[in-house]
Parts: structure tokens; sequence; C-alpha cells
């Protein structure tokens, strides 16, 4: 699967978790999100060369390795790591409804600003 | 929590922990352990003790969920700052509940941890602020 098929799938997700959370299902938005955020990733670990022949790298080591470009500063650091944060909280209610609803709301708006954020990344071809 | 590991005693002689900076303590122990869960556990509780500290000096409630998160926004609004303490904190409370739930891997929570530790930091820099000048 090559990076545009990664994506074109993130814009599916993002479209679902859109529908989901509109029709007060944010137990699977949530988990759509963070599929979005995931298959963005994964477009980005191709884009940069991150990627096996024959399997993707952990995010972690993608998001690691985000930290370590040009545009790597304090504040961009802060974006990635509050972003997976966030996704992984969601994923994380996807299975236990753990969070109340202000909650998924609080983090369901991060995750959109984290997706944009990804997408940017990815169309700039991680630079400036 | 999980138990103390076989590699590094936590409990030895710091426990039951009772400040920010013994949580602390002890968090950095489990991690030295590779005991992820446990560690970001007391990460959180650091996080939390030190935010209720503050309520103390503050006169501001700090016994449930919500009250801390309106807290932190206290803090957000006193300091001038864009809900930076409030977010903080949902990463300190994600660290919580991934401590129970365990959805997201030891790398993850490797990579999110520093997030937590500035927090810690931040709040203990109030607290040494609030003791000197009210």
């Amino acid at each position: 699967m090559d990076e545009q098929e990664h994506l074109a799938i993130a814009r599916r997700l993002e479209e679902l978790a859109d529908r989901l959370y509109q029709g007060g299902d944010d137990v699977l938005a949530a988990e759509a999100l963070w599929g979005a955020v995931n298959r963005i990733i994964n477009a980005i670990a191709i884009q940069q060369g991150l990627a096996g022949s024959e399997r993707l790298p952990r995010r972690g080591v993608v998001l690691h390795h985000l930290t370590t470009l040009d545009i790597a500063d304090q504040q961009t650091n802060r974006v990635i790591r509050i972003g997976m944060d966030v996704a992984g909280e969601l994923h994380g209610h996807f299975y236990n409804s753990h969070l109340s609803p202000d909650e998924v709301a609080e983090q369901v708006a991060d995750a959109w600003v984290f997706i944009a954020y990804l997408t940017g990344l990815y169309h700039r071809g991680g630079s400036q | 929590m999980t138990t103390a590991n076989a590699k590094i005693d936590a409990r030895s002689d710091i426990w039951p922990p009772q400040t920010p900076e013994e949580y602390l303590a002890v968090a950095n122990r489990y991690f030295m352990a590779e005991d992820y869960y446990a560690g970001s556990d007391l990460l959180y509780y650091s996080a939390v003790c030190a935010l209720a500290q503050l309520g103390e000096i503050y006169g501001q409630p700090c016994g449930t969920r919500d009250d801390l998160k309106a807290f932190a926004v206290w803090l957000d609004e006193k300091h001038g700052l864009d809900r930076r303490n409030a977010k903080d904190l949902m990463v300190a409370f994600s660290f919580h509940d991934n401590a129970k739930y365990r959805y997201m891997p030891p790398d993850e929570i490797d990579f999110i941890q520093p997030l937590v530790r500035e927090f810690i930091a931040t709040l203990l820099s109030y607290r040494q602020k609030a003791a000197r000048y009210g």
C-alpha cells in the first residue's frame, strides 16, 4: 500500500468520524479518529523513507523521527506529543468508554487539530 | 499499579510517597525498572499531588477530577496561558487511565512522558513562587 492509499483511507475515516460524532456515537467516532491519525502517520513514514519493504515502523519510531526534522522545535514537539496522547486516549475510549462527554468533546477537538497538523506536515514533505 | 518488580524495589525507602517529589522519585525507579505503566501512574500522582498542594495554597477545591480540571484552567488564567496547564493535566489523566487500561504501549509512554514531567516541574515552580510571594 502506498502513501496515497493510506491518505485516502485516512480521509474516509475522518468523514466517518465526523458523521459518527455528529450522530452522537462518540465511541466509534473516537476509534475512527485514531485510525485516521495512524493512516496519516503511515503515509508520513513512507514519505520519509522510514517504511521497510514489508512492514511499517511502529508509531513511536515515526513520531520520534518527526521531532528530529528541521521543523522540530519545542512547540512542534509539544504538538506531536499532545496529539499522540489525545489519539491514544480516544483509542482507549473505544475499548473502555472511560472518558466523560466533556472530555470526549475536548479530545475530539484536539484530535482534529492534530490530524490537520499531520496532514499539513505530509503535504509540506516534512518541511516548513 | 503493578507490584514492585525484581529489578528495583521501588518501595524500599519511599513508601507511601506523600509529596510530588516523592511520587516523582518512585516513578523514576519504576521507569528505570522498565515498568512503564506503574511509572506513568506515579507521574500522574505526582502531578495531582502538586496540583492539590497548590489548590490548598490558593483555596481552590481539588477533590475530584472536575475540580482539578477547573483549577488547571484557573491557573492558566492566572498566568495568562492558553489552556497549557489544562492540556497538560489531560495528558496526566491519560497516563492514569492508561495505567489501568493499557491502550498505549511503553514506547509511546516514553515518548509522551516529558510533557507530564514538564507539567510537574511547572506546578512545583508555581508552588515555590506562591510560598514566596503568595
